[in-house]
């Protein structure tokens, strides 16, 4: 067991496979000791990220059936693949309702799970916001992200032309 | 180990002692700037724990703190005085990114009360360290230290580099959108990180080298994501995405489209060809290719007034005085000629087409049936 300390005090044990989901995690356990203190992330963050984790530990300790590690196989051999997806689709779906939460939860966890470096969770938080973001104009995505515009008509007008990239129509 | 790291071992030790006392709050991630004469490097030091180093320069743009206190040892050194540097401590929950430009250093917080007292060190080889409560907004304007809250939103909680992240998930189509939605994002455009992200995404095997040359130039992450773009879309090498193509069109589509007068094709032809041959290839191929992008500029030529008055006169430039392999290869010549007499056919005039026509007579014998008849 390892023990998470939160950056208000809050302690978490959990299992090694869980917290190794974190790749800092597993580096600072190599040489140190078993409680380690967490202090930029809050408890409430914490035990989000540790659920995430938790989850996948469990699903990523079991084989996989043959017919997905075969299109595992094929997708990471064919890729050039930034990221790669997660391929159970039941995890998957697990995946889509842990998201389900407002912006500034989602970038808490983003924020905790880059500090962490667990990748397939900032992989999955930044797929999350670039679809909110997706299809919207600038002013849907101010609305809707709380942003003020800081521009004059004048300034937004020149960088919109500014920014028309040569190549975008074609 | 320079004077700096020892003042940071030092400060270390008096702010662990005073901690003890509980005369100042327990500090959790201590970033600091560390500047190491023997090796000349800059990088930065934390201590969460134990000195432990969080990132070197390089890493700079992407240090990002969330901490309950912060140190900085911030390059806000006296320029005066070397010996003197500045720390400052802040004593409420921070997050924030910390950026050196033009030696100014930018801290952005996202939860930063302008009103709030901080209280700040300086720290010297001679008097230790005497302290001071300032406000930020004083701070900052003493220090010129730019000073970015972006209160409010939640976006402001992201360093850069996620924020890059997201975008460089979106479809290409919304980033003009994106980077008009405030000062910050449109910075974002304009900076060379997003682009390096966008490159490295899209085109992994994109070449990396350093050293670039010929008498075309590379330019910046953006021009270099452009010319992989157009290599990818506009022109037909296989499917293979090649930089080095890419520059060559994008260098002849701004050329041709600089001016009503644009230099002439040989002139053109014979950069291109040199640039190829600089990039060592052979002078056939270099040929072969330059052809390849004149056929891929004219082709996706917009069908316009503009275009038509170039393909005309490139039509009516005649023989080339450059020898081969310095002048355009006649599939190119043939490509100007068929795209006046099909898609232009009703833009030429009677005395343009019989001028136009007698240009390709000159050149092509026999000439296609589909050329002939007003």
């Amino acid at each position: 067991m390892i023990k998470l300390v939160s950056g208000d005090g809050a302690e978490f044990e959990v299992e090694e496979e869980v917290a190794f989901q974190s790749k800092i995690i597993k580096d600072i356990v190599a040489d140190a000791d078993d409680v380690i203190p967490l202090p930029t992330v809050s408890s409430k963050v914490l035990i989000q990220v540790i659920e995430y984790c938790r989850k996948h530990a469990a699903v990523n300790s079991f084989p996989l059936s043959p017919s997905s590690s075969a299109a595992a196989a094929a997708s990471s051999s064919s890729s050039i693949s930034y990221s790669k997806p997660v391929s159970d689709p039941a995890l998957r779906a697990w995946d889509n309702e842990f998201v389900k939460l407002n912006n500034s939860s989602l970038f808490d966890i983003v924020i905790a799970a880059n500090y962490l470096d667990i990748e397939e969770l900032v992989d999955l938080v930044l797929e999350t916001v670039a679809d909110r973001i997706k299809g919207k104009q600038a002013q849907e995505i101010r609305r809707q992200f709380n942003i003020e515009n800081d521009f004059t008509p004048e300034e937004e007008e020149a960088l919109r032309r500014e920014n028309s990239w040569a190549f975008q129509n074609n | 180990m320079s004077s700096g790291f020892k003042n940071l071992c030092a400060y270390r030790r008096v702010l662990r002692e005073r901690a003890g006392r509980g005369e100042v709050l327990l500090w959790h991630n201590v970033a600091v700037r560390v500047d190491d004469e023997e090796s000349d490097e800059e990088g930065f030091g934390g201590f969460g724990s134990e000195g432990d180093v969080v990132g070197s320069r390089s890493s700079l743009p992407r240090l990002s703190f969330h901490c309950r206190s912060v140190i900085l040892l911030s390059p806000l050194t006296d320029p005066s005085s070397n010996t003197k540097t500045c720390w400052f401590l802040g004593q409420q929950p921070l997050i924030g990114a910390f950026a050196l430009e033009d030696n100014r250093s930018t801290i952005s917080t996202t939860n930063l009360d302008p009103a709030a007292t901080i209280s700040w060190h300086w720290i010297s080889d001679h008097d230790c360290d005497f302290e001071k409560k300032v406000h930020w907004k004083e701070f900052a304007e003493r220090e010129s230290v730019t000073l970015m809250t972006h209160c409010g939103h939640e976006f402001g909680k992201l360093p850069d580099h996620l924020l890059i992240e997201i975008f460089v998930r979106l479809p290409l189509c919304e980033w003009s959108r994106i980077s008009c939605v405030n000062k910050h994002w449109a910075a974002i455009f304009r900076g060379e990180s997003l682009w390096q992200t966008a490159i490295i995404k899209t085109w992994p095997f994109a070449c990396q080298r350093k050293r670039w040359p010929g008498p075309i130039p590379r330019g910046s992450s953006r021009r270099r994501y452009e010319a992989l773009y157009a290599s990818k879309h506009f022109i037909s090498s296989n499917g293979e995405v090649d930089e080095l193509l890419g520059h060559t069109y994008l260098y002849l589509k701004e050329q041709l489209e600089l001016s009503m007068m644009p230099p002439p094709s040989s002139i053109l032809h014979g950069t291109m060809i040199d640039q190829f041959i600089a990039c060592e290839k052979s002078i056939d191929k270099a040929h072969e290719l330059s052809s390849e992008v004149w056929l891929s500029v004219i082709n996706n030529l917009e069908e316009n007034k503009r275009t038509f008055l170039l393909l005309k006169r490139l039509a009516q430039e005649g023989e080339f005085f450059l020898p081969f392999p310095y002048s355009r290869s006649y599939k190119v010549l043939w490509m100007v000629f068929e795209k006046l007499f099909t898609d232009f056919r009703d833009c030429l005039n009677p005395t343009d087409y019989y001028d136009v026509l007698a240009c390709a007579k000159a050149s092509f014998q026999p000439i296609p049936s589909t050329w002939l008849g007003y």
